[in-house]
């Protein structure tokens, strides 16, 4: 009991913000597909051109066929490509739209067609015209159908939009992932519990609305028998209304976009939980931000920014976007942020089995500068080179690895590689993988796209994996849950001593960079508002927020 | 009201379901069209209303060309009861039969009052059926309903397909002796199909007898049992004609060949026929009095004797007297 009040006191109030969000996201995709499905979907019963039928079902059958995340990410391409929006509510809409229409425009043609021809026959012989038999007949009598395709589609878009936490469009799928980053079951929870009532109870009053707007269904002494209230009218009031209702609650709750007077942030998943992230940053730094930060995958921040749509975001110091695009790294005067400095982090058993591994990582100790490593992100993220080609070019020149071609040789043993799922990890581990394959007979296996930190440093610890570049002050904060030390060796010790003791887990030498968290801005809001520290940002915003 | 010249239909296939139809049906008239199955009758009667719109020919109703009118007035002043008499399942007995009046903007309160005297006309409790739904009611009394839904709107011209189909016989009967003393005092235009001979020749001012979508013959019950005008007819009558002679054909017919009357003599008799009475009822009379001579009355006046003998020289077709005797 005590337990649900505090999880309560905890998430409540972001239950019910992200509950609705989410319901905004599923109102407003479920009611504009039907406005684009239905009359379609009449239109195709109406049809004589079997052509056409085929054709239009067919296409959206396809639509149906591709997978949530990568319509996502292919409505994202397109708008980029268009110069739109690509992140926040407009592009997660359109996917969400695009999945909505398919049951619905399927059951409104089968309900339409399956109307007894005989009764359309007898309408006409009553004197209805077309539009009246369509009205008072056909969509009555396929009003159960069409509505079990509008239920249908309204639960599948509460599922679907969950995926749209990934572009920063909000709702409950944040809370998911960030339960999935941090691997805490009270985010889980908080996400999965409501989302799975939601759709209960959307279905429910689908329900409620079916037997409602299907004549018949609720027995009414009928007082009236002049043409009075037909059902398209009381359709388009009921649909009027709730798309009212859907977008007073946005602007309400300042989901229509904030006004620009106020900074918007949007930060990755990972970085809106950890110790080392947002919360403890705000707490410091006295960041009263007007609007909560948006969460989106780390891949599209940059992008996000870029194009205005957001603010602030939490960038990384080796990260080569922030120079490409103009940013600026504010200043940790304050000293939040710990040292970041990446180093292998492998198992001891591993070591102990092939000690040959510890030698040949040991030889990328202080290889990689800080500028290195930038613009070897560079290289991926804007010039589109895939990150083990990189990585061998960055092997090659250093010699590291014999230049000539190796003969394919009997592999014996394993080794297997892990990362974090951003660039920068994906280049570390093709480094540490191309190193050893080239210079053992051990098998190289790679899974460079694991969820986070947690999900890396569980692998790690039940052997899934046997290595995987970690970040010294994520150690320490995030993985130990110490305070924050200023001193570089002072942090490396103490993650050596603690890993080796606790977890029978070893630092390798570090790599040479530090790759520490930075509270990114444009530079033209930082030349604009001189903003060099973390506290001047903090002082903006509190203006901002005093002067609305 | 209604004529049909050189009308033919062919639906998508070559083969013509209505082939040169030309027929006129008068004002006020109960015009039956008899066939067998598939033979157009069905085709012919959606043409008056353009549900079909006929291949070549002209319809029209009222003097105008039904191809010049606007379908959907036109339907809604044509009652329609379609074949196997459909209503809407998701509107109560009451919202079926006011359909057609409400769309003529008929205000509530005279739709409510002609929706209980309908109900009432077919034989159906307004209180307890006007808020029912069609599945609620037996097959027969939603025959009756889209029966009161083709009146409704008290049109000049009825179109009705079998209305009493699926209907048992007993009651079918009683609703066909109802739905011709209202049609005595309504004196509609009605279009009546169906492929029961019997019903034919009780409801029928003039029959069209259809066969392979040509008429075969249009005339009156009478002249079409006694004088069929093609082979096809007489075999679609069949056994039935002599029936149909009997039923269709009154006492009063033989006035001239009754045998006078002996005053003392009228004591003996149990049993009397009136002028009225069909050749088969007479004959039914006979039987069941057992005797060969009855007294003929018309409002309790004696008019003669008739003889079982008279009766059954008028029915053997060779024995048939002149034309003029008929009529
Ligand atoms: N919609 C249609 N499409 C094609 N052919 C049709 C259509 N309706 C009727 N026919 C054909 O036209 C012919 C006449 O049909 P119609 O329905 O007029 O017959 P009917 O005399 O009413 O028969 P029944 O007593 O069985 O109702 C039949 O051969 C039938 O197959
Ligand atoms: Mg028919």
């Amino acid at each position: 009991m005590s337990a649900l009040h505090t999880f309560l006191a905890n998430y409540g109030a972001v239950i019910i913000d992200e509950t609705l969000r989410h319901i905004y996201l599923t109102v407003v995709a479920v009611v504009v597909a039907c406005l684009f499905a239905i009359p379609v979907g009449v239109a195709l019963a109406h049809t004589k051109r079997q052509v056409v039928i085929s054709v239009v079902l067919g296409s959206a059958g396809v639509l149906q066929t591709i997978p949530g995340l990568a319509m996502l990410a292919i409505i994202v391409m397109i708008f980029a490509s268009m110069k739109l929006p690509t992140i926040g509510v407009p592009p997660a809409l359109i996917a969400l739209i695009f999945y909505a229409i398919l049951p619905v425009l399927r059951n409104t043609y089968t309900g339409i067609k399956s109307v007894d021809t005989g009764l359309v026959d007898v309408g006409m012989g009553v004197g209805y015209t077309r539009w009246q038999i369509l009205t008072k007949i056909e969509l009555p009598l396929a009003m159960p159908v069409i509505m079990a395709g509008i239920r249908i589609a309204t639960v599948w878009t509460i599922g679907t939009a969950t995926l749209c936490a990934l572009i920063g469009a909000g709702g409950l799928g944040d809370l998911i992932l960030k339960g999935l980053r941090s691997i805490s079951f009270d985010y889980l929870a908080a996400g999965t519990v409501p989302a799975a009532l939601l759709a209960l109870v959307m279905d429910g009053l689908l329900a409620f609305a079916e037997l409602y707007f299907t004549p018949g269904r609720i027995r009414r002494r009928r007082k009236d028998y002049s043409a009075g209230t037909s059902l398209t009218w009381r359709g388009a009031i009921a649909i009027v209304a709730v798309l009212g209702a859907a977008f007073g609650l946005m602007l309400r709750n300042g989901f229509l976009g904030t006004s620009r007077r106020h900074y918007v942030a949007a930060f990755d998943s990972e970085f809106l939980v950890r110790q080392d992230g947002f919360p403890g940053l705000a707490r410091l730094y006295q960041l009263h931000l007007h609007t909560r930060p948006l969460q989106m995958d780390s891949g599209l921040l940059y992008q996000a920014i870029k194009q205005k749509s957001v603010d602030i975001i939490d960038g990384f110091a080796t990260d080569g976007r922030i120079k490409a695009y103009h940013l600026v790294a504010l200043k940790d005067n304050l000293h939040f942020f710990p040292p970041y400095y990446a180093a292998p982090l492998v198992r001891e058993s591993t070591l102990r089995r092939y000690p040959v591994v510890k030698t040949l990582l040991d030889r990328l100790s202080n290889r990689i500068s800080d500028t290195t490593m930038r613009s070897m992100n560079y290289a991926v993220d804007n010039q589109g080179m895939p990150a083990a080609k990189v990585a061998r070019k960055f092997l090659l020149l250093n010699h590291l690895i014999p230049s000539h071609v190796i003969p394919q040789r009997r592999r014996i043993g394993k080794i297997v590689i892990g990362g974090k799922s951003f660039t920068e990890q994906a280049v570390l581990g093709q480094i540490m993988a191309q190193l050893i394959a080239d210079n053992t007979n051990l098998r190289v296996v790679t899974h460079l796209t694991l969820g986070g930190t947690i999900i890396c440093f569980n692998a790690l610890k039940s052997g899934d994996i046997d290595i995987y570049p970690e970040y010294t002050g994520t150690g320490l904060v995030d993985i130990l849950k110490r305070k924050v030390i200023e001193n570089p060796e002072e942090v490396y010790a103490i993650d050596r001593r603690v890993f080796r003791q606790r977890y029978h887990l070893l630092w390798l030498k570090p790599f040479g960079f530090n790759n520490t968290y930075t509270i990114t801005v444009r530079g033209t809001t930082a030349t604009k508002q001189h903003l060099t520290t973390i506290s001047d940002l903090a002082h903006l915003i509190d203006e901002q927020n005093h002067t609305s | 009201m209604i004529t049909f010249d050189k009308v033919s239909k062919s639906y998508t296939n070559n083969e013509l379901a209505v082939n040169m139809v030309s027929m006129e049906i008068a004002a006020g008239e109960l015009f039956v069209l008899l066939g067998t199955s598939g033979s157009g009758k069905t085709t012919l009667l959606r043409m008056i209303n353009r549900l079909e719109d006929p291949t070549s020919g002209v319809i029209t109703v009222g003097g105008r060309s039904v191809m010049e009118q606007d379908p959907v007035a036109l339907r809604r002043n044509i009652g329609y009861s379609v074949q196997g008499t459909r209503l809407f399942p998701h509107m109560t007995i009451g919202a079926n039969i006011a359909i057609t009046p409400s769309l003529l903007g008929w205000d509530n309160e005279r739709l409510v009052h002609r929706i209980n005297e309908l109900l009432e006309m077919v034989g159906l409790e307004p209180d307890q059926y006007i808020h029912r739904y069609p599945s609620e009611l037996s097959g027969g009394q939603n025959q009756r309903v889209g029966v009161a839904r083709a009146l409704a709107a008290d049109p000049p011209v009825i179109l009705m397909d079998e209305p009493f189909g699926a209907i048992d016989p007993i009651t079918r009967d009683r609703l066909q002796d109802e739905f011709l003393q209202l049609q005595a005092h309504l004196k509609k235009t009605v279009v009546f199909v169906t492929h029961d001979v019997f019903e034919a020749f009780k409801l029928g001012d003039r029959i069209a007898i259809l066969n392979e979508g040509m008429v075969q013959q249009v005339d009156t019950p009478e002249m079409i049992a006694s004088v069929p005008a093609s082979k096809f007819v007489e075999d679609f009558l069949g056994h039935n004609r002599i029936l149909l002679l009997m039923q269709n054909r009154q006492v009063g017919e033989l006035q001239e060949e009754y045998e006078p009357l002996v005053p003392t003599a009228a004591a003996g008799f149990t049993a009397t026929i009136d002028v009225k009475d069909s050749l088969a009822t007479a004959l039914e009379k006979f039987r069941s009095a057992n005797m060969r001579r009855l007294p003929v009355i018309s409002e309790s006046q004696m008019l003669g004797l008739l003889s079982v003998d008279t009766v059954t020289n008028h029915l053997i077709p060779g024995d048939c007297p002149a034309e003029g005797a008929l009529k």
